[in-house]
């Protein structure tokens, strides 16, 4: 409880004594390109791959003459939108932009870069760690949607590459029944999860002690304690959204 | 002038200051030595307000900084310049940034009025 309350107490801190907007603006904008520009091609190859393989494991599952084979594609789009899009690419974000914002912060906080902003009168906590929630929020539902359309994408191609089921019924099975609130629940919990990721990983990075082997288990905390809160966010939201 | 009144500073149940007053006059060159270990960061930090006194108080002009609010220590701060052990250098930052960091992001001045980094190098 301690932590937690300490946790909310930084969150508070990000929003008072703020720098100009322009100050924020540009390290808002390095941060996306950081953060989102550069995760792209890792979350297309994982989404692509993880399409194609819900494709070939549905397909390998549902062999019943009673089940028409559209049903392979209805189900690669029910799991990606909700489940795969937005969950499991936030635990590959978590272990390559929450470790790698905690690591930035765990270092600048043990060679007194952070006791340099301080002196300066600057909130360091806000004038770091803003930006990067910022850039996570505005980056992450994107890289979601990015994720989403390459995973079926990928399950489309493998579906057609091993006649699975033909490009008619793929087509024709991602669009039967599409339910369009379902977008708009990935994307909620892609904000809750950009946040949270985020937030926490800043969190755990910002209050570093020690030396190059403490930030390295800052780095593997704020990895565990953000894919933890994750999927604790992910059941509440399916509980309370569906 | 930087006055400094009964500062005492402890971590768990190791005292590191006691008591410690002093002036430092505007103008002059101070020094604070001793042995490795004896409390010199500590009673720099505790004067710079990175670290929070257990007791004493610090006056920058006769400002009381130790008790000052947030807005009002960032204020202060924004007058202090202090030289890290380790540099404490933006690694991410090359030189010139490095040097027009606070004149970047502490001073309103228009564009064309600012003066680069390598000038003041």
């Amino acid at each position: 409880m301690k932590g937690f309350g300490k946790y909310i107490i930084f969150l508070g801190s990000l929003v008072v004594r703020r720098e100009t907007f322009k100050t924020y603006y540009t390290l808002t904008l390095e941060e996306c390109v950081h953060i989102g520009i550069k995760s792209i091609l890792l979350f297309m190859l994982v989404s692509t791959f993880m399409g194609a393989v819900t494709t070939i494991q549905t397909a390998a599952n549902l062999v019943s003459p009673f089940v028409p084979r559209f049903v392979i594609a209805q189900v690669v789009r029910e799991m990606t939108i909700l489940e795969l899009a937005p969950t499991i690419m936030a635990i590959i974000y978590a272990g390559k932009v929450g470790s790698s914002m905690s690591g930035g912060l765990g270092t600048m906080r043990i060679t007194e870069q952070i006791d340099a902003l301080e002196v300066m009168g600057i909130n360091s906590s806000s004038y770091l760690v803003l930006p990067k929630i910022v850039a996570s929020l505005l980056m992450y539902p994107l890289l979601v949607i990015v994720s989403a359309v390459c995973a079926i994408i990928g399950g489309y191609m493998v579906g057609s590459l091993t006649g699975s089921l033909t490009s008619t019924e793929y087509i024709y099975g991602i669009r039967y029944g599409f339910n369009p609130y379902f977008i708009t629940f990935a994307l909620i919990k892609s904000f809750v999860f950009a946040f949270l990721i985020s937030s926490i990983s800043s969190f755990k990075g910002y209050y570093t002690h020690g030396g190059a082997l403490e930030v390295g288990i800052a780095s593997t905390n704020a990895v565990t304690t953000s894919i933890i809160a994750v999927l604790l966010a992910d059941y509440f939201l399916a509980y309370l959204l569906l | 002038m930087i006055k400094i009144n009964n500062i005492s500073k402890s971590f768990a149940d190791k005292v590191i200051l006691s008591g410690i007053s002093s002036e430092f006059d505007k103008g002059k060159t101070n020094l604070i030595i001793g042995s490795s270990g004896t409390g010199k960061s500590v009673l720099l930090k505790c004067i710079v307000g990175l670290l929070q006194p257990n007791t004493g108080v610090v006056y920058y002009d006769l400002r009381n900084f130790t008790e000052a609010d947030k807005e009002m220590k960032s204020e202060i701060r924004r007058e202090i310049g202090m030289l890290f052990q380790g540099g404490a250098l933006f690694d991410s930052k090359n030189v010139e940034e490095n040097v027009m960091f606070p004149l970047n992001i502490l001073t309103i001045m228009p564009e064309d009025e600012k003066l680069t980094g390598l000038t003041f190098v």
